[in-house]
């Protein structure tokens, strides 16, 4: 056996957990992450919920700490092409993809992507906002440094020409390195559930009907829209938002039958924040099928929704969303199941909770691995206690890349996924 | 407020004692309701029912619902059974796989077998099996016809459908005892 080491794939909020929790007990961690930056979708969000902690303020500082451990080398940008070996000798092969960035020169001042010309979608901010060709995908980036995409960049050199660090490299090339790890976390988290797929709700189709994760970017206060709600049609302030529940989750007809666990809470934070961001109010309005508040503190948020901010709920799955051709607002069709009425309302923005579906990463990952999974997607356990084995000896996951969870059960199981890595790495 | 603004329509309180616990089992043992259990009364079958548009009566998801109450009597005997236009939106929508349409035919056919058919509808039926037409066809329809340059409305197989209608034992149906066939 080599030195003692880990690897975890997947820089979310499980993934950095999981890597400082190794790291701590002084064992040498590897952290490889597909994007540029860590952070994963958490730090896409504005608040979380029940305690509307600000998700930035909570996570950049683990960012930071990740970037920084001694124990810690972070490979972002980088994806796992092969391993070999089993528990406690793997051999890993990583390849680095080019950013055409030296890493050690960039500062990170952010001059080059003031002279770019090339505006693309940020993908970051759901395709919301625009970036430019040479970027950092949002401001608290870790590491802050920035990267070419070479699918958009014209290669006008003018980034090369006004960096000071001299840190522009246009003939950098993918590396790859050999690690010998003793075990590996999986931490590959989730894709949000593609909602064009549900014809009658329009996505894609009609300008303001919006997924969670586009929505949270209008919050977000480092988003496209510096945390102003607006329509994306024609930018004016929506003063009534309809939140749409289980769309592609307990939805067998589209192969969902599962519960995402989030949502419900997530549409109750975000209905509490439009009424929070919009100057002048808002009208909220969640159409559910069940409401599942069931962790600590969910129920007493659910009720303290209704009672101090007002936010209004209808029991009933919506059947379709029609375009008003000349305003844009949304008419929503759906039967209050409560009293048996069917009715119809006018919205200014919908937003679709989608649910959680396990992730291209993880998919990706398991054409190495082999690993059992189940009908849709997620890693199997090797049995019920012990949730955070997978079945191949010395392979451990945590977070939503096993089953959906919220953010705290997220990190919970990194923590456990961090010491039975350990104990198999010593 | 004045008096009477505010209505709040009182119903009758469903009563477990009426209710038929086996109702929904007997559904589900049919192949077209065999899906029918599945249901969590989401409302996404009347949300987007092009019925319920035009008429407050038809709702697919309460009538799954008393189904699966066990309410027979009302389900069966109600009447909102037969305005189903069997598009089969609410199939598409149904979260659940709940084939409500194909439920909705299952429940016809247990409410035709007892006898609780719309008359009209055993009306048309009877001109079909007597005339070849879902309506009567009258001497001034043939005028009408004439008029506008059309041509003779055709011979139906009357003879090979009352063949098959006493074969198969559907006669029993449209005639009551007192009537004549």
């Amino acid at each position: 056996m080599s030195e003692k080491s880990v690897l975890v794939i997947g820089a979310g909020v499980t993934g950095i957990q999981a890597a400082l929790d190794v790291a701590n007990q002084g064992i040498k961690t590897y952290l490889v992450e597909k994007t540029p930056s860590v952070g994963g979708h958490m730090a896409q969000l504005d608040k979380t919920f029940p305690t509307l902690d600000c998700s930035a303020c909570i996570l950049t500082p683990k960012m930071v700490d990740v970037a920084r451990h001694p124990n810690i080398e972070l490979l972002t940008y980088s994806e796992v092409k092969e391993v070999s070996g089993a528990a406690g000798d793997f051999t890993v092969k990583i390849e680095t993809k080019p950013r055409y960035i030296d890493a050690t020169k960039c500062t990170g001042c952010g001059h080059c992507a003031l002279h770019c010309p090339v505006e693309v979608l940020n993908d970051f901010d759901e395709n919301i906002g625009v970036r430019r060709a040479i970027y950092v995908p949002f401001p608290q980036a870790v590491p802050l440094v920035y990267t070419i995409d070479m699918d958009n960049c014209i290669e006008c050199e003018l980034c090369k020409n006004i960096c000071e660090a001299e840190a522009v490299n246009f003939d950098q090339e993918s590396e790859e390195i050999e690690v010998n790890v003793g075990s590996i976390i999986l931490a590959t988290g989730y894709d949000l559930f593609d909602a064009t797929k549900l014809k009658n709700y329009g996505y894609g189709s009609y300008d303001n009907v919006l997924s969670s994760l586009e929505f949270e970017r209008l919050l977000s206060a480092s988003g496209p829209a510096g945390g102003h709600v607006f329509r994306l049609s024609d930018g004016k302030i929506p003063r009534r938002i309809a939140f749409l529940q289980c769309v592609g989750s307990r939805d067998t007809e589209h192969g969902m039958p599962y519960c995402s666990r989030v949502c419900c809470m997530y549409a109750i934070k975000n209905a509490i924040l439009a009424k929070d961001h919009i100057h002048g109010g808002c009208e909220t309005t969640i159409f559910y099928i069940d409401v599942r508040a069931f962790g600590k503190g969910f129920e007493e948020f659910y009720q303290n929704s209704q009672i101090r901010f007002g936010v209004k709920f209808v029991r009933g799955k919506v059947g379709e969303i029609a375009e008003d051709v000349d305003t844009n607002n949304l008419i929503v069709r759906v039967e209050d199941t409560e009293t048996g009425q069917l009715f119809e309302d006018e919205f200014d923005m919908v937003v679709l909770s989608s649910g959680l579906v396990p992730s291209q990463g993880s998919a990706e990952i398991n054409k190495i691995l082999n690993l059992p999974i189940d009908q849709y997607g997620f890693f199997e356990e090797l049995n019920r206690i012990s949730p955070v084995d997978t079945k191949i000896e010395g392979v451990y996951m945590a977070g939503v890349c096993e089953s959906v969870k919220d953010i705290p059960d997220g990190v919970g199981q990194a923590s456990a996924a961090a010491m039975r890595a350990s104990l198999k790495a010593i | 407020m004045s008096e009477g603004e505010y209505k709040v329509p009182i119903k009758e309180p469903i009563k477990t004692k009426d209710l038929d616990p086996d109702f929904k089992y007997e559904i589900a043992d049919t192949y077209l309701g065999r899906h029918i259990t599945a249901c969590f009364k989401c409302g996404a079958c009347t949300g987007g029912c092009p019925v319920g548009i035009l008429t407050e009566i038809y709702k697919p998801r309460q009538i799954i619902g008393e189904a699966l109450l066990g309410m027979r009597e009302k389900v069966l005997t109600g009447g909102e059974l037969w305005l189903c236009a069997t598009c089969y939106t609410c199939e598409d929508r149904c979260p659940q796989k709940v084939n409500i349409t194909d439920v909705i035919i299952a429940l016809r056919n247990m409410a035709f077998r007892e006898g609780h058919t719309p008359e009209a509808l055993i009306e048309q039926a009877r001109n079909m099996v007597e005339t070849g037409w879902i309506q009567k066809t009258t001497a001034s329809m043939d005028k009408r016809r004439e008029e506008l340059g059309l041509s003779r409305l055709p011979k139906m197989a009357v003879e090979d459908m009352q063949k098959i209608v006493k074969a198969t034992g559907f006669i029993k149906y449209l005639y009551k005892k007192e009537d004549k066939k």
